[in-house]
C-alpha cells in the first residue's frame, strides 16, 4: 500500500505549504494513467487483455482502446474492468480514482453491494446477480451486450 | 469488428512477449517480440489508414531467404499488426555508420540480393516503396553462402499492391534520397520505383556513404569510387523517367550479377591466389606417407609468407589462368583495389589467427576459436602421451600407440588449419567438407600405416 502512504504524505506536505506553488515545486507528482495501471495489473497477475475483456463483460473494441489509453472510461465500466482484472478493493478504488470518477462508497446502497462482492472475490457476473437480487441496476445494462 | 474478432486478435497479440521496442514513429511502432518458445519475431503495428493488409497476406506463404517470413497478420481496432520472423544480421545503414565500405563486387552482390527480393515481391504484385539502407540486412556468413544469397530486404511497412485505380500516390512515404521522384506525387509508383531505390542503394554501397540529395551527379564520383559497371547500372536505375529504367527486378538482378562477375567476386568465391594457402598442410600429407588427394598444386612463385604491402598486390599476383572461365580480381581496374575491405592474408598460422580475430563476430568465428582452443589442450596432452610411450616402449601396444599418435597429432593440426583457413577465407562450404574428408581419410590412413609400422618394428626386434 505504498501508494496510499505516499498520498497521505503528499497531502501533509500540501497542507503545510503556504502557497500551491510551494507544494508543486517541492514534490513530483506521479503521472500514471489508468492504462498504465491496468497494464501493471495485467503484468502482475499474468493475465492477458483477452481474458480480462471476457471476464469484465466490456465491449472488446472499447476495452482495447482503454488499454491503449485512447479513451476515457465511465464509472460502471471501470468497475467492470476492475472485476476483469481481479482487483482487490484498494486496487478497485485506485482504478476509479485514475478514471476520474467517484470511488465506491459504503454509504451508498449499490456501492455497498459492489464493495461486498469485490471484497469476497466474486466475478462480475456474480456481482450482477447480487445487484439484481437486491433490486439495484446491474453493471451490464440491459441490451448493452448486444451492441 | 465484432467482439470475438477483437478478442481473438488480442489473444494472439498477448501471446508474444515484447523483448525490446525497436522504433516508435508516426507510421506505427515496431517491436522485437518472442513467442512462448523463445523464437524471435518483429512485430509491426501499422495504422489502418496506412496498412495494406492485402500486400502482407500475399507474402504469408513465401519462404525465401531474401524476404522475412510473415508469421501472422491480424487486425486490432486501430492498427494492422504484422508479425515477421526476425532476420539476424547487419543492416546496410549500420555498415555505413561504421564506415565499413564494401568492395565493388560486394556492393553489386548486396544490390543483387535486393533485386532477388524485389523479384519475389513484384511477382506477387507487391511494391516495397521503402528500399533504403536501414531496410537491407546482410546476414552473417555461417555456411559460406554468397553475399547475394545472404541479403534480405526487410520492413514492408509501407508496401502496397499494384494496379490500384489511382494516378498518383496520395502520401509521400519512403526515405529521402532513396524514394523515386514519382513517390513524391508525380505519378503512380510501380515496380520501377523500387528499382530506382536499388540504384541509389547501390551508389551509397559503392561510395560508402549516403548521398541523399534529390538529384545525383554521377560525374562527381571517379572510377576509383564507382567502377564503370556499377556506374552504368546506377545511371540506368536512377533515370528520372521510369520507362528509361530497368523494367523488372529480374533484369536488374541479372545486370548486377554480370557486374559482380566482372568485378571479380562470383558465387562467394574469393580471390584465387589465396587457394594454395594449404602449402603447409600439403607438406604434412607427404610426411605421413599417405597419398595426397588431387588438389591444386602449390604455386612455386607464391611465397609462403605473404603479408605483402597493400596496393602492390595487384601487380605481384600470378597472371590470370587462361581459359579458367572465372574472371579474377586481377582483371578489375587498378583503381578499384583500395576499396577492398580485406587484404591478402598470409598463409602462416600467426597471420591466419590474426585475421580470424580481426573478423566481425560470427558463429563460424566463435566455433573456430573454440575448436582451436580445445585443440591446443588436446595436442599438448597427446604430445605428452606420445613422448611418454616412446621413451619407455615396453610393449607392442605402446609402439603402435606412439606411431599412431604421431599420425593423429599431425592429422589434427592439419584439420585445425583447414578450419582456420576456411574461417578466414570464406570459401563455399562444400570445399570445406571435401577438404575435411580428405584430412580425415589421410589421418586414419596415417594411423593405420604408422601403427602397422610400429607393430612390425616390435616384431622384428
Amino acid at each position: 500500500m505504498k501508494q496510499e502512504t505516499l498520498t497521505d504524505e503528499l497531502l501533509e506536505k500540501l497542507l503545510a505549504s503556504a502557497t500551491p506553488e510551494a507544494y508543486l515545486d517541492n514534490v513530483t507528482l506521479p503521472d500514471r494513467t489508468l492504462a498504465d495501471y491496468a497494464h501493471e495489473l495485467l503484468e502482475d497477475r499474468g493475465l492477458t487483455r483477452a481474458a480480462v475483456i471476457r471476464a469484465s463483460g466490456l465491449n472488446a473494441t472499447f476495452a482495447y482502446q482503454v488499454f491503449q489509453g485512447e479513451r476515457g472510461i465511465g464509472r460502471d465500466h471501470t468497475i467492470m474492468l476492475a472485476f476483469g482484472l481481479g482487483c482487490s478493493l484498494v486496487e478497485t478504488q485506485r482504478l476509479l480514482r485514475l478514471a476520474g470518477v467517484s470511488e465506491l462508497w459504503c454509504k451508498v446502497r449499490r456501492d455497498a453491494i459492489i464493495i461486498h462482492c469485490v471484497d469476497h472475490g466474486m466475478t462480475r457476473a456474480q456481482c450482477d446477480d447480487e445487484l439484481y437480487r437486491l433490486g439495484e441496476p446491474t453493471l451490464v445494462a440491459e441490451g448493452d451486450r448486444a451492441s | 469488428m465484432t467482439d470475438d474478432e477483437v478478442i481473438r486478435a488480442l489473444e494472439l497479440d498477448d501471446s508474444f512477449k515484447v523483448v525490446r521496442v525497436l522504433v516508435e514513429h508516426r507510421v506505427g511502432a515496431t517491436e522485437l517480440v518472442a513467442d512462448a518458445a523463445g523464437q524471435l519475431y518483429v512485430r509491426k503495428r501499422i495504422p489502418l489508414e496506412l496498412a495494406n493488409r492485402d500486400a502482407w497476406e500475399r507474402l504469408m506463404g513465401v519462404h525465401d531467404a531474401h524476404v522475412p517470413q510473415v508469421a501472422c497478420v491480424y487486425q486490432l481496432p486501430d492498427v494492422l499488426v504484422v508479425v515477421c520472423r526476425y532476420v539476424m544480421g547487419t543492416t546496410v545503414a549500420q555498415m555505413l555508420d561504421r564506415q565499413f565500405r564494401l568492395a565493388p563486387y560486394e556492393a553489386a552482390a548486396v544490390a543483387g540480393g535486393v533485386c532477388d527480393a524485389l523479384t519475389i515481391l513484384h511477382d506477387r504484385g507487391v511494391i516495397h516503396r521503402d528500399v533504403s539502407p536501414g531496410n537491407v540486412v546482410v546476414r552473417p556468413d555461417v555456411l559460406g553462402d554468397s553475399m547475394r544469397s545472404r541479403t534480405c530486404l526487410i520492413d514492408l511497412g509501407v508496401a502496397r499492391v499494384t494496379n490500384e485505380a489511382a494516378t498518383h500516390d496520395t502520401k509521400p512515404l519512403g526515405t529521402p534520397g532513396f524514394s523515386a521522384p514519382e513517390q513524391y506525387g508525380f505519378a503512380q509508383t510501380d515496380a520501377r520505383s523500387d528499382l530506382y531505390a536499388v540504384g541509389r542503394l547501390l551508389l551509397c554501397l559503392a561510395v560508402g556513404h549516403v548521398c541523399d540529395q534529390a538529384a545525383i551527379d554521377l560525374a562527381e564520383f571517379d572510377e576509383h569510387e564507382l567502377p564503370g559497371p556499377l556506374r552504368d547500372i546506377v545511371a540506368k536505375a536512377c533515370a528520372f523517367e521510369p520507362s528509361a529504367r530497368y523494367q523488372s527486378a529480374l533484369q536488374m538482378g541479372e545486370a548486377l550479377a554480370a557486374a559482380e562477375r566482372t568485378l571479380g567476386g562470383a558465387d562467394g568465391g574469393r580471390r584465387e591466389p589465396a587457394l594454395p594457402g594449404t602449402v603447409a598442410a600439403t607438406g604434412t600429407v607427404a610426411a605421413t606417407g599417405t597419398t595426397a588427394q588431387p588438389r591444386q598444386a602449390p604455386r612455386p612463385e607464391q611465397p609462403r609468407k605473404a603479408p605483402r604491402p597493400q596496393g602492390a598486390s595487384s601487380t605481384t599476383h600470378t597472371p590470370p589462368v587462361p581459359g579458367s572461365g572465372r574472371r579474377r580480381s586481377d582483371d578489375r581496374p587498378a583503381g578499384s583495389q583500395p576499396a577492398e575491405p580485406e587484404q591478402e592474408i598470409g598463409n602462416t598460422w600467426p597471420d591466419r589467427l590474426k585475421a580470424l580475430f580481426a573478423q566481425p563476430r560470427s558463429a563460424l568465428r566463435t566455433f573456430t576459436i573454440a575448436f582451436l582452443g580445445v585443440s591446443l589442450a588436446w595436442l599438448l596432452l597427446l604430445g605428452y602421451a606420445i613422448v611418454q610411450s616412446w621413451i619407455v616402449p615396453k610393449t607392442e601396444q605402446m609402439f603402435i600407440g606412439a606411431f599412431g599418435g604421431v599420425a593423429l597429432f599431425v592429422g589434427h593440426i592439419w584439420f585445425a588449419w583447414e578450419l582456420l583457413y576456411f574461417a578466414t577465407e570464406k570459401r563455399p562450404v562444400r570445399t570445406l567438407v571435401l577438404r575435411l574428408l580428405v584430412v580425415l581419410v589421410a589421418t586414419l590412413g596415417g594411423i593405420l600405416t604408422l601403427g602397422f609400422l610400429g607393430a612390425t618394428i616390435v616384431r622384428l626386434r
